[in-house]
């Protein structure tokens, strides 16, 4: 109680160094605050994961350190190469699919016409089901007496039917399709936002001076779209490599492995399973090839923002 | 030795921050109870946490734990039940904790012996009723020093279902070995019926029920008990063996159970367009009471004589923590579970297709059905699990890699074999 008076006259000497150190006060508590719980949240049990992948451990006896071993093992496992793989293809086929799709869309459904706010509404319609209740309806759709299959008899091509998601050759690709079609639209939607920021006083210009459509979507509408480009590569790149719901929902990674992703693989070593190091070494490859390709591409573009 | 386990804590300290999510819903689904701390008296909270979340079983469980109060007053035990996948990757780090659940439900194998051997489990030896219990379920109560470390409650049995009416339309009978269980199988195909269900999309592990039986019957049990511990190889031309009788039913299977869930498999089981099933009776227990009184099974059938027959009996029961507060009270517990009186009281309540382990008590709801299936394995010469309960979920997984690579390319054994014994010796970090 005796160091409350002391203060205040300390303070009185100098109102203006009060507020100072109160604002410093403040602004150190808004940095410390979140930055502790941040550590204690994220970064904590990230970094331990990568200690963890250092070690073999099943969750019951003490961990044993093996150094880069997990490491070393994904080099000689299969499923790794596999899941690897897939991984790629998703993020070609998805990322890209998704991007021209949604860019397409989007410029399709830009201007203002009748009855395009339905037709927004229907692309943006899968965003909003929870995939694993969209998986529920795909499932039925791919099932052998399913939707695919019956179409296929009905036009008479009953010798293309296939056990969509039970066969190694198709279950990636039946996998891929609903992601899409759910991804498609919500990409459009931050392209329309994008496309809403492009100055029509441009397009007018050049029109008067005669530039075709494709000349004004390539040297105006791309341009201008920049910032929302960063947006939308960070956003497909981080839903590529997490993709898991539908594939976990649809087939585990199954029939064999053959629609494994990495985060699939690694979820039923790391979580499922009981080998915690292994599973962690496979988090931590997931998590540096997101952050990988999402650095790289933000230094470019950074790179040609500045030469610009 | 204490670096290890520092930074072991640490890790669950940060792990904890998932354990707050899924502990919260663990108090979702568990009963009220009377706030336990500082409620006076005398009494002693014993905590029982169960992985059956089923309506009717979470009931049974809470009579029982009312029966047993009701016994023993100084005792006042609580329920917590949890979603099964979430409780059993959650029994490590409880089994662990400086505070654990008093109680578990689990089940007979390699795990819990595994936690035995780590020194997780609580001697119940002197709780184990001395009379009651077959000579393979006491033995699979114990450790490796024959202590008791489990009680077994029930336990259910695995076999070939089929509908009776629809044998008796198609005009066949039960196979005794494998010769007439092919003959059968060519000649419900003859009559246009797909004879074997097998749904793999989501069950891919019901794989393992045809490679267990196949082992056991090729193989017998002594073998199978010895590949699952890793101490024999999949590349041993004794598994080669099973894989080429297996192959002898291949054609049978139905072809669209690679794309069918169980919910869709088990449905056209059902209804008569897929013969017969290598299940567990709990195939049936959602169906309707006809059905129910409709379904019967038959013995996997007969490869080699000579061999001595197993049968697989999953045994469900309870285990202590090392741990817990109160060892009297938490033995006091399992020594009233291994009662006749106890096992029946769950059964009447849960109504699920199960067999009381106790040899003294009666099956409350008894069928024809759970009376063959209890005369059955009673006749057994030897008991195993299941697959992943005598070894565990990731040397599962190794299986149905191999196994459904296997119904799908069938020619390439002697390869899936090699992979196989090269994925089941590094998931055991060989």
């Amino acid at each position: 109680m005796t160091a409350v008076p002391k203060a205040v006259s300390r303070g009185a000497r100098g109102a203006g160094a009060r507020t100072a150190s109160r604002e410093t006060a403040v602004l150190l508590a808004f940095v410390l605050v979140p930055f502790t719980l941040e550590m204690f949240w994220t970064f904590w049990p990230a970094l331990n994961s990568v200690y963890i992948s250092l070690t073999r451990w099943d969750g019951i006896s003490p961990p044993v350190f093996v150094g880069l071993d997990n490491y070393l093992r994904m080099w000689s496992d299969e499923t790794f190469r596999t899941a690897l793989r897939n991984t790629v293809v998703w993020l070609v086929l998805f990322g890209g699919l998704s991007v021209l799709g949604g860019l397409g869309l989007a410029l399709l459904l830009d201007k203002p016409r009748r009855g395009v706010g339905i037709y927004r509404a229907i692309f943006f319609l899968p965003v909003v089901f929870s995939m694993v209740v969209s998986a529920l309806v795909w499932r039925m759709i791919y099932q052998p007496d399913g939707v695919v299959n019956g179409l296929l008899g009905a036009v008479g091509l009953e010798s293309q039917a296939r056990i969509w998601l039970g066969e190694p050759e198709t279950a990636l690709y039946a996998l891929i399709l609903p992601a899409l079609w759910r991804q498609i639209g919500y990409i459009m939607v931050l392209f329309l936002a994008g496309l809403k920021t492009v100055d029509p006083l441009l397009h007018e210009a050049a029109k008067t001076d005669g530039a075709t459509a494709f000349e004004r979507f390539r040297h105006i509408t791309l341009p201008q779209l920049r910032p929302v480009s960063t947006v939308v590569l960070a956003v497909t790149v981080i839903d590529a490599l997490r993709s898991f719901d539908i594939v976990w929902a649809l087939t585990k990674g199954g029939p064999y492995h053959s629609s494994e992703l990495l985060s699939t693989y690694q979820f039923s070593t790391g979580v499922l399973g009981s080998q915690l190091g292994y599973g962690s070494a496979l988090a931590v490859v997931i998590f540096a090839l997101t952050a990988g390709t999402i650095v790289v591409y933000l230094v470019r573009s950074l790179r040609t923002e500045e030469a610009a | 030795m204490s670096h290890p386990n520092l930074s072991r804590r640490g890790f669950l300290v940060g792990a904890g921050t998932l354990g707050v999510v899924s502990a919260l819903g663990g108090c979702a689904t568990s009963t009220p109870a009377p706030s336990a701390a500082g409620s006076g008296a005398k009494s002693a909270t014993l905590l029982l946490k169960s992985r059956e979340t089923g309506e009717k079983s979470r009931k049974a469980m809470q009579a029982l734990l009312d029966e047993f109060a009701r016994q023993h007053p100084q005792y006042k035990p609580t329920l917590n039940s949890m979603e099964a996948a979430a409780f059993q990757q959650q029994i490590r780090a409880d089994l662990t904790l400086s505070t654990p659940p008093d109680v578990l439900t689990w089940f007979a194998g390699e795990i819990a012996s595994n936690f035995a051997q780590q020194g997780l489990l609580l001697d119940a030896t002197s709780v184990f009723p001395a009379d009651g219990y077959s000579d393979q379920f006491a033995g699979l109560s114990s450790d490796a020093s024959g202590k008791k470390i489990f009680i077994p409650t029930n336990y259910y049995w695995w076999g070939v279902f089929y509908r009776k009416s629809y044998f008796e339309k198609w005009g066949v009978s039960e196979p005794k070995t494998w010769d007439e269980f092919i003959a059968l199988c060519k000649t419900l195909k003859g009559k246009g019926v797909s004879p074997l269900a097998l749904p793999l999309s989501d069950s891919a592990w019901l794989t393992a029920s045809w490679f267990d039986y196949l082992n056991l019957r090729v193989n017998g049990a002594t073998f199978h008990r010895a590949l699952l511990a890793g101490q024999e190889s999949y590349t041993d031309p004794r598994v080669a063996k099973v894989l080429d009788v297996w192959r002898e039913v291949l054609p049978y299977l139905d072809p669209a159970g690679k794309g069918l869930a169980f919910q869709e498999g088990s449905a056209k089981w059902q209804q008569g367009k897929d013969a017969m099933f290598l299940c567990g009776p709990f195939l049936a227990d959602a169906m309707p009471a006809d059905v129910k009184a409709d379904v019967s099974f038959f013995q996997f059938p007969i490869i080699d004589p000579a061999v001595p027959v197993a049968e697989e009996a999953p045994l469900d029961g309870f285990i202590a923590s090392a741990r817990s507060a109160d060892p009297e009270g938490a033995k006091a517990f399992l020594g009233y579970a291994a009662t006749p009186a106890a096992q029946e009281l769950y059964l009447k309540i849960s109504e699920g297709t199960l067999i009381p382990a106790n040899g003294n008590a009666k099956s409350p709801l008894s069928t024809p059905l759970i009376e063959k299936g209890r005369a059955m394995v009673a006749s057994a010469a030897d008991v195993t699990q299941f697959f992943n309960r005598d070894s565990n979920d990731d040397q599962l997984s190794a299986l149905t890699t191999a196994l459904v690579k296997f119904i799908d390319k069938p020619g390439e054994a002697a390869g899936i074999l090699k992979q196989w014994q090269s994925d089941s010796a590094k998931a055991r970090g060989n």
